[in-house]
Formats: C-alpha cells, sequence, structure tokens
C-alpha cells in the first residue's frame, strides 16, 4: 500500500479516535484486545558534541537524525546547539541490543559553515537500563558519541 | 429496555467505530500471532476448542519451522510492535519454548503464553522470563469443585491458583485470568471475583464458551439466555466497583453493553491484524478457526504473501450477511460476530451474542411479571 495511503488511514483513524474520547469512549478503539498484548520498551540515548576538523570549534545548526536499524526508521531528529552538542532519543525502542544510525547533515548552507554529511552507527551492545517502571517500560541508556566533521572543500 | 436500543451518545461513538474499524481493515497491518505450538496438553478440559490430546498424533512444529516463518514476516512488521503468543494445547508442555522465545526477542518480537498454569514452577518461570516472556494469561474456570470439573483434573484448581498467586507478586510481568463461565460456575461468581480481589489479582476477564470442539455437545456448558443476560450486568457493575480490572472476551457484539463490559467495542480482528500459525504449519487467523479459514500452510507458502495477499474473506466480511445476519439493524456495528462463530464449512452464523442477551432480557421480563 502506497505510504501516503497509509498515512491518511492513520491520520483518519487518530482523528476518530480523537472524537471517541470526547464522547466519552477513550479505550474504544484499543490497539489490542487486552493489556498484556503490548510491548516492552525503552530509551536509547545518543548525545555528544559536534565539532569541526579542522579547527576543533563546535558546529551550530547540524541536523541529527537517528534511524533505528531495526526498521529503517527514523526515530529522532534535532539541530545541534550553539555549543555544538545534541542528543536524540528511542523512547520507543525493544530492550535488547540495538544498532542506530547517527545522521549528520549541514542543511543551513554557509550559515556556521559548511560541513561534509557523516553517517555514523551506535551499537548498544549489552545494555543496561536505569529508571524502569517495573511494568513494560525497562528504563533509559544512553551513549555518548561526539563527532568531528569535515568541513567542505 | 431492548438491548439493541442505545443511546445517541453511544450511536455516534459506534458509527465512528465502524469507520475507524474500515480503515484499520484496509490497513491490514499485522501486529498480534498466535502459535498454537502443541497439540498435547496434561489435562481434558470439556470445553477446549482446539482438538489436543496428552499425546497428540500432530507431532510439535520444530523452532526453527516457526522461526523461519517468523522470519519471512519481518520486512512487512514492525516486530516491536507484534506480540506474538504460544498457546496449544497446553505450551508448557514443550521444554524448548523458552529457545523458541528467546530467538523472537532477539529479533525484537515481545511475547507471551496462554496456559493452564499447572505445570508452571517458579523455576520455569524464571525460565521463560530469562527468554524474554512479558506476558501470560491463566485459566481459572471457577471455584475449586467446578474448576476441577471443568478441567478434569482433582487437583488442577490447586495448581492454578498457586500460579495465579505467585504471578501476583512479579511487578516485571503482565499477566490476566481468564474464566470460562458455564452453567455449573456462574452462580460462583461473585465469590471467584472475591477471591482474586483477595489474591491481589488486577486484572481478570471472561468468556462464555461457544458451541465448538468438545463444547458442542455439552449442554452445561452453555449459560442459559437469562444467566447470559445477567452475567453482562454482573461484569458492568463489577467495572463500576473497580475493585478489579473486569473485561468481557474480545468476542461478540453486545449491543448496549458495549463500551460497558470492556474496554474496547467489538472489533473481530483474526485476519486483519491476527495471524495464526497451527500445530500441522496451517496459517490462519485464530486458532478457532480451521477448515475453510485456513489461507496457506507454512511448509508450503511464505506467511508473508499469505498475509499480503490472501485473507480476504476476513477483509471483505459481506458474505456474513446472510441469514440472520441479513435483516439485523446491528450489521453495521458488528458485521457477522465474531469469525470463530461461524461455521468453517457452511460460514453460517453458530451463535448470536445480541440475541441471546435479547432472549435473557425477555425470559428476565417474564419471570418478573
Amino acid at each position: 500500500m502506497k505510504i501516503i495511503k497509509v498515512r491518511i488511514l492513520t491520520g483518519y483513524n487518530v482523528l476518530i479516535t480523537a472524537l471517541m474520547t470526547l464522547l466519552g469512549f477513550a479505550t474504544a478503539c484499543e490497539r489490542f484486545p487486552r493489556m498484556e498484548y503490548g510491548t516492552p520498551h525503552a530509551t536509547f540515548i545518543t548525545k555528544g558534541k559536534i565539532t569541526s576538523n579542522h579547527d576543533n570549534q563546535p558546529v551550530t545548526g547540524i541536523q541529527v537524525r537517528m534511524v533505528a536499524d531495526s526498521n529503517r526508521r527514523a526515530v529522532d531528529s534535532i539541530n545541534s546547539g550553539s555549543d555544538g552538542t545534541y542528543q536524540v532519543s528511542d523512547n520507543f525502542g525493544f530492550p535488547v541490543a540495538q544498532f542506530y544510525t547517527i545522521q549528520f547533515r549541514d542543511i543551513d548552507g554557509a550559515v556556521n559553515g559548511e560541513f561534509q554529511n557523516l553517517d555514523t552507527v551506535v551499537e548498544f551492545k549489552n545494555p543496561v537500563f536505569n529508571g524502569g517502571a517495573g511494568n513494560w517500560y525497562d528504563g533509559e541508556t544512553q551513549k555518548e558519541f561526539n563527532v568531528k566533521l569535515k568541513p567542505k572543500k | 429496555m431492548s438491548v439493541s436500543v442505545i443511546s445517541f451518545r453511544k450511536l455516534l461513538a459506534l458509527k465512528l467505530h465502524s469507520r475507524y474499524k474500515r480503515n484499520v481493515t484496509k490497513l491490514h497491518t499485522l501486529n498480534y500471532i498466535l502459535w498454537e505450538c502443541t497439540l498435547k496438553c496434561n489435562l481434558s478440559c470439556k470445553h477446549c476448542g482446539s482438538d489436543c490430546k496428552k499425546d497428540s498424533a500432530v507431532a510439535d512444529m520444530p523452532v526453527n519451522d516457526f522461526i523461519a516463518a517468523i522470519d519471512q514476516i519481518i520486512p512487512i512488521v514492525e516486530p516491536n510492535n507484534t506480540l506474538v503468543v504460544f498457546t496449544g494445547g497446553e505450551p508448557l508442555v514443550r521444554v524448548d519454548i523458552e529457545e523458541a522465545g528467546k530467538k523472537l526477542y532477539d529479533k525484537g518480537f515481545p511475547w507471551g503464553i496462554v496456559t493452564n498454569g499447572f505445570l508452571l514452577t517458579r523455576q520455569r518461570l524464571n525460565s521463560l522470563m530469562n527468554a524474554g516472556m512479558r506476558s501470560i494469561t491463566v485459566s481459572l474456570d471457577g471455584l475449586e469443585a467446578s474448576h476441577n470439573w471443568l478441567r478434569g483434573n482433582a487437583r488442577s484448581f490447586e495448581r492454578a491458583f498457586a500460579t495465579i498467586k505467585m504471578l501476583a507478586q512479579i511487578s516485571d510481568l503482565k499477566y490476566d485470568v481468564v474464566t470460562c463461565v458455564t452453567r455449573k460456575n456462574f452462580k460462583e461468581l461473585h465469590q471467584l471475583r472475591d477471591l482474586l480481589i483477595e489474591s491481589g489479582i488486577q486484572d481478570w476477564r471472561i468468556f462464555t464458551i461457544f458451541p465448538i470442539g468438545r463444547a458442542k455437545k455439552n449442554e452445561l456448558l452453555q449459560l442459559s439466555p437469562s444467566d447470559f443476560k445477567l452475567l453482562f450486568d454482573f461484569i458492568q457493575q463489577t467495572r463500576i466497583d473497580g475493585m478489579i480490572k473486569l473485561n468481557y472476551g474480545c468476542e461478540g457484539y453486545l449491543g448496549k453493553y458495549e463500551g460497558e463490559v470492556r474496554d474496547n467495542f467489538f472489533f473481530c480482528r483474526a485476519g486483519i491484524n491476527i495471524a495464526s500459525i497451527l500445530a500441522d504449519g496451517s496459517i490462519s487467523a485464530c486458532p478457532n478457526l480451521r477448515d475453510n479459514f485456513i489461507q496457506g500452510n507454512i511448509y508450503k507458502d511464505s506467511l508473508a504473501d499469505v498475509w499480503m495477499n490472501r485473507y480476504e474473506k476476513f477483509r471483505d466480511k459481506s458474505w456474513t450477511k446472510t441469514g440472520k445476519c441479513a435483516g439485523c439493524e446491528s450489521y453495521q456495528y458488528c458485521e457477522g460476530n465474531g469469525m470463530h462463530l461461524r461455521d468453517e464449512k457452511s460460514g453460517e452464523l453458530l451463535f448470536c451474542h445480541l440475541e441471546r442477551i435479547e432472549e435473557g432480557a425477555k425470559d428476565s421480563l417474564c419471570s418478573f411479571n
């Protein structure tokens, strides 16, 4: 099915669910018939600092996207701050070892300097989760990943 | 008041829900897979809908065969949002379900089991949880005498109840208790509810037994119409009291009881979101659907191809608008009731919840007058 059709139908159902909530039937469109049919999940955080490999100065305005390797879906996106730091997370990752592709894109052209794109893989090997809720949510785990971007020639 | 007479607010919600169902049907997203991992069972329940026996003639499907079928669907599902449930027979008679579960978990699939609880020791539970099991459903069909009667074993209540109490102590596991209500245990429901609340059980689900499998030949398993209606009054009141989260099972359109006796409105998701792999490799929609409802076999077909290209009779249910459904005013909300309630060969409706509740309401009125 074409992606656009899936999005329309999904959006339509979100609207219906909202209307039914207003009518007092918030759970009537429950995705699964019963509570046990849920999903264990955890938060996988990748954070770090982006600097220029030319002068080690922080790079601002770089778009950072986190893509889950399990289904090739982008789970988060942010632009690096004025100090070059970034943090992206997958709030609904499955609580086992995971791989994520982190994509760094210079989307603001000459503003803040021009840098080459970079794709890199972050592995959460034998992750340890903290702050679980004692139910389906296992808590969070994080990796620090600093990168140096090459200026465009 | 008739059970098909519904408030305007609920009617509006039901109409919206019909549209919602249509959209979900078009999306046809597979997110729930049942695996009938064995036909062997340690009990001999009177109501069993499957063909299980202590020593089934059908050999258990090797774990690798099942996993190979699961591998085929990985490109078309979101594993993390696709629950796999092991059913049977009795899954715990297999010693290798942990192996299957671990393989699933490593691929990102959450999984759980449905069990009679007889064989579940703390050691086995640890082993299952270490393999990633996160959900479990245990059957408890009344107080001791009626549970043992239905389950055909003098120790089955003791063992199932011990299992339930053990599960209530574990925080990192989703579980619920399932009760099949029959003529034998109907009058015990209040006591059973109190027992479950005292034991710390938070989630309880009630089913009624439908006329297939062994249940077809035993009248004691079917509630009378008036008791059938009273059952929904009991569920409704228990939900209002709020001491335990009680839901009626996923089967059957219930008229004015929709939205009152379970969290969600009726929606038979068999073949729309749910697929099953039966013990012999047959691909179905839910394990209660056999014969003409079978869509393929994992030993001949790709599970992904079957899911994407078949299941026509589940995706278009217009064929169910025959017999008593043809002129029914509630058809737009019900769409032919649960698929497992239709005859596997002729497609005729075997049991109409709404009709049975209406009969019960009339009986109650007659006795009152």
